[in-house]
């Protein structure tokens, strides 16, 4: 489904993916794990389209989408989660849900299909809190949340539980096993290999901007 | 409510007399620069050069008038001419650039109208446009027909989008939101909106001159939005309100009202703070 060939990246003389190729079946999820500048978060936006590649190519479905910008990999269904989540500030909750929704549904479904995706996961009680007064766990599943509101094919996300205390790890954990028992296909990254146990179906090792163990 | 209170603001120059309905006209015209500027400004671009769109379509009206005798041409030149113009400059400079961007491209349409002649008319004294249109209901009209779409722009998904965009920009890509088609799209409502207040200004005073390109007309939406505390949808009431003090003050003292925007810009963060606080309390669940 999803072909990654010889991703490299640099930025000045520092060399951050170094020829990175891996394959991703449909439905599979693909755990990358590897200590903190190895590579991962780039390797991800890559993907995603949020940052280009210094050389070698991206392919969806034997698709070349090396390069296209974000909007047009969510269109193809590939959609990124940030680390940090950036959920947009001025809105509420339920606002930033809805806004996702709205490049599929009309404004009043979107608020609609919003309000029942929020009860789904638990997080009603917020829907009409602003994001600045979310915990971070919360913010973290509506980051997750708003990407899984693209109805994406390829989800992408890039170290879910890192700041989590030990109850909202449970939490975002629940959350992404049940997007994977629903069949989707994915790539979480994390830099303990421990913490995605269970989670994914197959293991990448990154160091020193390349796979060192698959 | 709101739409109710727009339809009599709208009104109240019919209702009133003199001085009054005449000062009330011209401030709802203050307040549809303002409502331009709020469409912008709730996609994050905070123009501080917003008198170039008004003064370009009023200048473009009259000169089009004197040559060719028709207001029309004016305001169907300008729009598009504002819009490329403002695409282009966010396109060039980016999110922060974009304030000394437009506040240079005002100064400088401020230093190059005098010097604009056609026929032996203009320069110093700007062009005449001698007319038997009804300015005050061309002005309530303007002011009536921008605050419904700024309301309705608000509640679009093109609103939201666009204040998605003014949050955080690569996120709203990351989802999906098309930002160059909607800053576009957002360009030319703000720009439309915006010359039809420079044409409704050239028609008001039947005179345009470059001091439609001042500093005054570019930061009066500013203040206008910093006393609402951020909350945008006030900016109507508050532009008209500020205008009438302002004007107030200016008749009991020459240039005080300068004074009064001054004052409102160094307490601007103050003021802004307060205000957004109070409105947030109610958000705290």
């Amino acid at each position: 489904m999803l072909k990654v060939r010889n991703v490299s990246k640099s930025k000045g003389r520092v060399m951050i993916l170094k020829n990175v190729s891996f394959d991703l079946e449909d439905g599979e999820t693909l755990g990358l794990f590897g200590p903190n500048g190895s590579g991962k978060s780039t390797l991800m936006k890559i993907i995603a389209g949020i940052e280009t590649p210094s050389c070698g190519k991206v392919f969806l479905d034997d698709l070349d989408v090396t390069a296209l910008p974000p909007e047009k990999m969510v269109k193809l269904g590939v959609v990124y989660a940030f680390q940090i989540p950036r959920n947009f500030r001025e809105m509420t909750v339920l606002e930033n849900l809805a806004v996702v929704l709205m490049n599929y549904h009309s404004v009043d479904e979107s608020f609609k299909l919003a309000r029942r995706m929020l009860r789904d996961w638990d997080l009603d009680y917020i829907a009409e809190r602003k994001v600045e007064f979310i915990s971070h766990g919360e913010s973290r599943l509506l980051e997750i949340l708003k990407a899984y509101a693209t109805n994406p094919r390829v989800l992408l996300l890039d170290e879910p539980f890192a700041g989590l205390d030990v109850e909202n790890v449970f939490k975002v954990r629940e959350k992404i096993e049940r997007l994977r028992e629903e069949g989707l296909t994915m790539i979480i990254t994390s830099h303990r290999r421990r913490i995605l146990s269970n989670l994914a179906d197959r293991f990448l090792k990154m160091e020193g901007g390349k796979i060192v163990e698959s | 409510m709101r739409f109710l209170i727009y339809v009599v603001a709208a009104l109240l120059p019919f209702l009133l007399k003199g001085y009054v309905s005449w000062l009330i006209g011209l401030a709802l015209i203050y307040a549809t620069i303002s409502i331009s500027w709020a469409i912008l400004e709730n996609e994050g671009r905070v123009s501080m050069g917003h008198s170039f769109v008004v003064g370009s379509s009023a200048y473009l009206s009259a000169i089009t008038y004197l040559l060719f005798n028709s207001l029309a041409a004016g305001f169907l030149i300008s729009i598009p001419l504002s819009a490329i113009l403002f695409y282009i400059l966010k396109r060039t400079t980016g999110k922060t650039a974009f304030v000394f961007a437009t506040f240079t491209l005002s100064l400088l349409s401020y230093v190059i109208a005098p010097y604009i002649v056609i026929e032996e008319k203009g320069g110093e004294e700007g062009f005449f446009i001698l007319h038997d249109l009804p300015s005050l209901l061309i002005s309530s009209f303007s002011f009536v027909a921008s605050a419904i779409v700024f309301e309705s722009f608000l509640k679009s998904k093109l609103g939201y989008f666009a204040r998605a965009i003014k949050s955080d920009e690569l996120a709203s890509r990351a989802v999906g939101i098309e930002v160059e088609k909607v800053k576009l799209t957002t360009s030319v409502i703000s720009s439309a909106i915006g010359s039809f207040a420079g044409l409704s200004l050239a028609l008001y005073f039947s005179h345009v001159s470059p001091e439609i390109f001042s500093l005054e007309v570019s930061v009066f939406p500013f203040i206008s939005y910093v006393v609402t505390g951020g909350r945008k949808e006030y900016i109507a009431f508050t532009s008209i309100a500020l205008f009438l003090i302002s004007s107030y003050l200016n008749a009991l003292l020459t240039g005080a009202h300068l004074l009064l925007y001054a004052m409102l810009l160094i307490f601007s963060p103050k003021i802004g703070g307060w205000v957004y606080a109070k409105g947030q309390e109610r958000l705290k669940v």
